[in-house]
């Protein structure tokens, strides 16, 4: 490609940006520009005031990440690809779809982000739609036609379905799976891109890890147990992929399951529910997208303002949050306090679980020359292999009632 | 407001049974990853879990999240070697609300473990890849033949192209398949 054919955005956290035309062409469309309407950490500026980042600059960091990601694989570790009957004469092809996916991962994101997600409907066998089945019907509906007519890539003949794939669409190139563990893994752009910029924009320095290590070091090979092909790292990255895990769970603890912050998410929630038709989001097809796509933040400031229910309005004008009467991480203790509740209506239950390594995610293998074979991380790390998840029942009510409610988990009433 | 806990206790639940069966057998994460898998697409048991296909067969994060919640629990408790990690059960007890919904499931999750709880990780992994490529092709009602199914489940494993024949015979025999002729 001719230098004149890139483009380039700055970047506080990777500098610049480089863009194709048809990316360029792809941001300025308007379902990727209501990614500018919709804040990446939902009201976490309630606790951190500079959390006021959104989702369209995170897609440009994955896109970014995931190609610097692709290109080391394949500067490293061509002969394994080509055992595995990875095509090298596709190589920029599929670099370009690895780099669309990246971008438009997030289209389907509700308002707020991941606040909203209990409120997406289900589908026919009772399993809730994701806000990547939102981001998938976003994709094929309104940027087919640019992407599969796009004069700078159409010697790629690049088919819209080869992008929705990678991020859980359905699958018709099965040869290219391998691909979608950029876009989500252990050592994927998405999670390395959000640590970074959630934690630049938070202030919280626990979220940074050394990027330009893990980017180094990054490699592929086999997996012990099941010969499957994954991305892993080179020994020398072990200390880099530990502080990768660390940043999440420092992230996870102090920023994403904050007490005040998951509040909000509920009052979120509540308010949501009221103004949805029907109080759910319209389900992701291309009749109803048209529909979802008209919420994003903006809209919920508008209702909230316009409408004049005084709890929302408190919420947002006084920073008048909910109460939060129990906190625990056992389950049976949770249990014994849900059954005191009953069906108390005034009560908000919220529970949030993250897992760091042990069971709850995939593992990080670590690529050892000498055994000629892959290693997981949590064999060679006491620190990781230690790390408990993060498991918090929490019970909330709003400040009325909470006199109320805070009887009844005592038992006096 | 939605119920979160129902479908959260209905799968520990579920989970715990599986732990419980397969206690005489190892059970690593791609393992009980995959069991799960067969749980709720051919017995019928209502977990819910959102599958998603990747080169290493179906996979989602939130069975492996609810594995790590009843072992953080104290339900099961992991033993590490060198390559994998081995789940067991504990003599802990769950909340009552779920030891009731687990005694529902327990002749389901019996039979899957007679049926395939001696697998191997790697097996089950491509036992899993093949039905979940299977269903996906047939969404739309179409009837796929052997040699169409098995060119795809090499493209996806390309290192296992002699077992990919034999797994299929298996399923097929079994009656795991049902629009691939």
């Amino acid at each position: 490609m001719n230098k004149n054919d890139w483009f380039v955005i700055r970047d506080p956290i990777h500098g610049f940006i480089k863009l194709t035309n048809l990316e360029k062409e792809i941001i300025n469309h308007p379902v990727f520009q209501r990614l500018r309407r919709i804040k990446q950490l939902s009201w976490t500026d309630m606790v951190y005031p500079g959390a006021n980042h959104t989702r369209f600059e995170h897609s440009l960091g994955v896109m970014h990440l995931a190609s610097r990601i692709y290109d080391t694989i394949w500067e490293k570790d061509k002969n394994v690809l080509i055992d595995f009957k990875i095509p090298e004469d596709v190589k920029n092809r599929m670099r370009q779809i690895v780099r669309l996916a990246a971008l438009l991962h997030d289209l389907g994101h509700g308002p707020f982000s991941h606040s909203s997600e209990n409120l997406f409907p289900s589908n026919d066998k009772g399993i809730p739609y994701r806000h990547e089945d939102y981001s998938i019907n976003i994709i094929e509906k309104y940027l087919t036609n640019l992407i599969e007519n796009d004069s700078y890539i159409s010697n790629h003949g690049i088919k819209i379905k080869e992008i929705t794939q990678m991020l859980g669409g359905e699958t018709v190139n099965y040869s290219q799976l391998f691909w979608k563990n950029i876009i989500s893994s252990q050592l994927d752009a998405d999670r390395m891109d959000y640590l970074l910029r959630d934690s630049y924009y938070t202030g919280t320095k626990y979220g940074w890890f050394d990027l330009e290590r893990i980017i180094e070091t990054i490699k592929i090979a086999p997996d012990t147990e099941s010969d499957s092909l994954q991305i892993c790292t080179e020994k020398g990255g072990i200390h880099a992929a530990e502080s990768l895990i660390l940043a999440r769970y420092s992230m996870f603890n102090q920023v994403y399951f904050h007490k005040v912050r998951r509040g909000y998410d509920l009052i979120l929630e509540e308010a949501l529910s009221q103004y949805l038709p029907k109080g759910i989001f319209a389900k992701p097809n291309r009749r109803e997208i048209e529909n979802f796509l008209q919420w994003d933040d903006w809209k919920i400031y508008n209702e909230i303002i316009s409408r004049k229910d005084k709890d929302f309005q408190n919420a947002f004008y006084n920073r008048e949050k909910l109460i939060c009467h129990f906190e625990t991480n056992s389950l049976t203790e949770f249990e014994e306090k849900h059954q005191l509740l009953g069906k108390n209506s005034n009560v908000y239950f919220d529970f949030a679980q993250k897992s760091w390594y042990n069971i709850g995610d995939k593992e990080i293998y670590i690529w050892d020359p000498l055994q000629i074979k892959t290693i997981p991380l949590s064999a060679t790390s006491p620190l990781i292999s230690n790390l408990k998840p993060h498991i918090q029942y929490r019970i909330y009510s709003k400040k009325r009632n909470s006199k109320k409610i805070k009887k009844i988990l005592e038992g006096n009433i | 407001m939605k119920d979160i806990f129902s479908t959260k206790y209905l799968r520990l639940a579920v989970l715990s049974a599986l732990i419980d069966k397969m206690k005489d057998k190892p059970l690593g994460k791609t393992k009980a990853l995959k069991l799960a898998y067969l749980a709720q697409e051919l017995y019928d048991i209502p977990l819910n879990y959102r599958f998603v296909l990747y080169n290493y067969g179906p996979f989602s994060q939130e069975v492996m999240n609810d594995f790590e919640n009843l072992i953080f629990h104290g339900i099961a408790n992991i033993t590490y070697n060198l390559d994998n990690i081995d789940i067991k059960p504990t003599k802990n007890k769950l909340p009552e609300a779920i030891e009731e919904q687990k005694q529902k499931y327990l002749n389901k999750v019996e039979q899957l473990v007679n049926d395939w709880g001696d697998f191997l990780a790697k097996d089950l992994e491509l036992y899993s890849t093949i039905i979940f490529v299977e269903k996906e092709k047939s969404k739309n009602g179409k009837i796929y033949n052997k040699k169409e199914l098995i060119n795809w489940i090499n493209e996806i494993k390309p290192k296992h192209k002699d077992n990919s024949l034999k797994a299929f015979d298996f399923l097929n025999k079994k009656h795991f398949l049902v629009n691939t002729y």
